[in-house]
């Protein structure tokens, strides 16, 4: 397959590993927007990297033309897939701007498939290569439900940041308002979705959660990849 | 994406005739009434031992190198998760503990360590390894390595603070003094050192259990490939469930290597199993909780 890469706001970690994927499975990266200027040759596939300011209008239509080069479309990483350290760590920085001005990339155009991850390992993209060159569906899929439009959240600048510091429930987890599936209702606190399962102790890359029956987030260590909403059985059902 | 992943798994519905209604219980491959045939494994086991034996067989015959289970901590009756990878451990470990014991959170120390792991857990937890399987995010190596599921049945599960006050509460009972904890018949008991009885009805839990639980539909673990749980079976046995068809598979070369005696599950109270079964799920369908249903389409 063809493979191209557009990075936007982002680190570059995303778009290192995807190289070394790429390399590993045998596919060809064609164009990548770090390397090359101008626009996305007619590829296979589009990985989009990173997350894009809401008020950067260049950005959004670099964006949109890039996504029509491409028959699939892949978010890669959690700045791009579900709002990630572009969005939780850059974006919500600054106490006087309003909440919710920098998006994953996801927000801004229609997407196949999403990889999250801070970044998503060598071998997470080489297995989703795989997947998408032999047209497994089955294996596909988990990608596709999380390329989907959760939360439906529409960038129109709900909440103004209250304070510099970031609230545990406002950013993970199963009440994460931003990867929360929609749930709008302040009612819910976190402790009425989690089971206790540890699973998102176990799936955290940082080891930022504690837990000793319900999990607790040290925000200190927390790289925001959103991986302990993904894994958490109670945040989507697989 | 619940269809795919019993497709994935080669999970099959009975044809007719069933013992229990998978519409309540989920789909299954078998059910039978079990008990370990090691007489120390059902003393120390909750009902008749069913899964410890279960556990005790993988690790000897060498299909999983270490099993996830809960044993208890140094505070009387609160669980911890631990890795054993011995049958004296599991031993210890055996039995039941009525409040949270984050099992999952070791999966990824498990599936490092070792080469091919089991995992005892509740439902939601089973569930939770199901997820990991397919969303490899997180976890890595987890479809590969984790060889063994097996589900306890649960109606609820408590916070250990919850759980201290439930027997101070309502048995007037110091968690230290507590001999033996069960949920049957409708009713949670416990035994205390000095041999006295003492009961409430389960209706009581509800307001002590994990605010989850309420928003929760699977008595039976219905993603394992092992289901065991006490509902349904006469005292010292076990209703099994078996639901892969590696469930299926080790459950009856336990049974040839005499470590499981079964009987038919007829022979037990299926009816109750399948009334609690519907009572959970009704449950979920009657709960307040506006959120929980969209996202779970296929939830009640
Ligand atoms: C909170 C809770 C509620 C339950 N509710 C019901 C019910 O309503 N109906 C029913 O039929 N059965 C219920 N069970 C299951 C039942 O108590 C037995 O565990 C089951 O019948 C298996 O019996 P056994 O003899 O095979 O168990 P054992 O051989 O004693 O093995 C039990 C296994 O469960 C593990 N374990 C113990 N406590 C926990 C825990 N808190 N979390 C995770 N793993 C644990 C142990 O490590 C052990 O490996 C419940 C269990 C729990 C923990
Ligand atoms: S707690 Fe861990 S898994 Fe969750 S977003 Fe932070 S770093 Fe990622
Ligand atoms: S993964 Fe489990 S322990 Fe973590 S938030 Fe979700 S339900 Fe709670
Ligand atoms: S009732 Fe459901 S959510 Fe609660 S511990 Fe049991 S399986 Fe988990």
């Amino acid at each position: 397959m063809r493979v191209a890469l557009l990075s936007l706001m982002s680190c570059g970690s995303c778009a290192e590993n995807l190289e070394l994927a790429c390399r590993r499975t045998g596919h060809e990266l064609a164009w990548s927007s770090l390397t090359d200027d101008g626009e996305v040759p007619d590829v296979d596939v589009l990985f989009v990297e990173g997350a894009v300011d809401f008020e950067d209008a260049e950005a959004q239509e670099r964006l949109e033309r890039a996504v029509t080069s491409a028959d699939t479309v892949v978010t890669l990483g959690s700045c791009a897939a579900t709002g990630g350290f572009a969005r939780h760590a850059i974006g919500m920085r600054e106490p006087a701007r309003y909440h919710f001005t920098v998006f994953p990339a996801a927000k801004f155009a229609g997407t196949d498939y999403a990889i999250p991850g801070c970044p998503p390992t060598e071998d997470a993209i080489a297995a989703f290569l795989r997947a998408l060159e032999e047209g497994d569906e089955d294996r596909l899929e988990p990608y596709r439900v999380l390329s989907g439009d959760f939360h439906g959240l529409a960038p129109d600048l709900p909440a103004p940041v209250r304070g510099p510091e970031l609230e545990v429930e406002d950013v993970l987890l199963t009440s994460n308002k931003d990867l929360c599936l929609g749930c709008d209702l302040d009612v819910i606190e976190r402790d009425l979705f989690c089971v206790g399962c540890g699973t998102c102790a176990a799936a955290c890359p940082a080891r930022a959660i504690e837990l000793d029956e319900k999990p607790e987030v040290r925000q200190e260590r927390c790289i925001r990849c959103g991986t302990c909403f993904v894994v958490c059985p109670r945040s989507f059902r697989p | 994406m619940r269809g795919l992943l019993r497709k994935v798994l080669g999970r099959s519905r009975r044809d007719g005739g069933e013992e229990l209604d998978p519409e309540l219980v989920g789909p299954y491959r078998s059910a039978y009434l079990a008990r370990a045939t090691d007489e120390r494994v059902r003393e120390a086991g909750q009902d008749g031992g069913v899964t410890t034996a279960l556990l005790t067989h993988a690790l000897e015959e060498g299909l999983v190198e270490a099993a996830i289970v809960a044993t208890t901590g140094s505070d009387p009756w609160k669980p911890e998760p631990t890795v054993v990878t011995s049958p004296e451990e599991l031993l210890e470990a055996a039995g039941s503990k009525y409040a949270i014991s984050p099992n999952v959170s070791l999966l990824e120390e498990a599936v490092s360590a070792h080469e091919s792991v089991a995992l005892v857990g509740t439902p939601c937890q089973v569930t939770a390894v199901r997820k990991a399987e397919r969303y490899a995010h997180g976890v890595a190596d987890v479809a590969e390595r984790v060889r063994l599921l097996v589900g306890i049945f649960c109606s609820e599960n408590l916070e250990y603070e919850n759980l201290q006050r439930l027997l101070r509460e309502e048995l007037g009972v110091d968690p230290s003094r507590v001999e033996r904890m069960d949920i049957t018949a409708g009713k949670f008991t416990v035994v205390t050192e000095d041999g006295e009885e003492r009961t409430v009805p389960v209706s009581r839990l509800s307001r002590y259990a994990n605010e989850a639980c309420h928003f929760c539909a699977d008595l039976t673990a219905e993603d394992a490939d092992v289901s065991v749980g006490s509902t349904g079976a006469p005292d010292g046995w076990n209703v099994v469930l078996t639901r892969t068809d590696r469930g299926e598979e080790i459950l009856q070369s336990a049974v040839d290597a005499g470590r499981l005696e079964t009987r038919e599950v007829s022979e037990g109270d299926p009816k109750v199993l399948e009334r609690l079964a519907r009572d959970k799920r009704e449950r979920v369908r009657d709960s307040r909780c506006a959120t929980w249903r969209p996202y779970h389409p296929s939830g009640p």
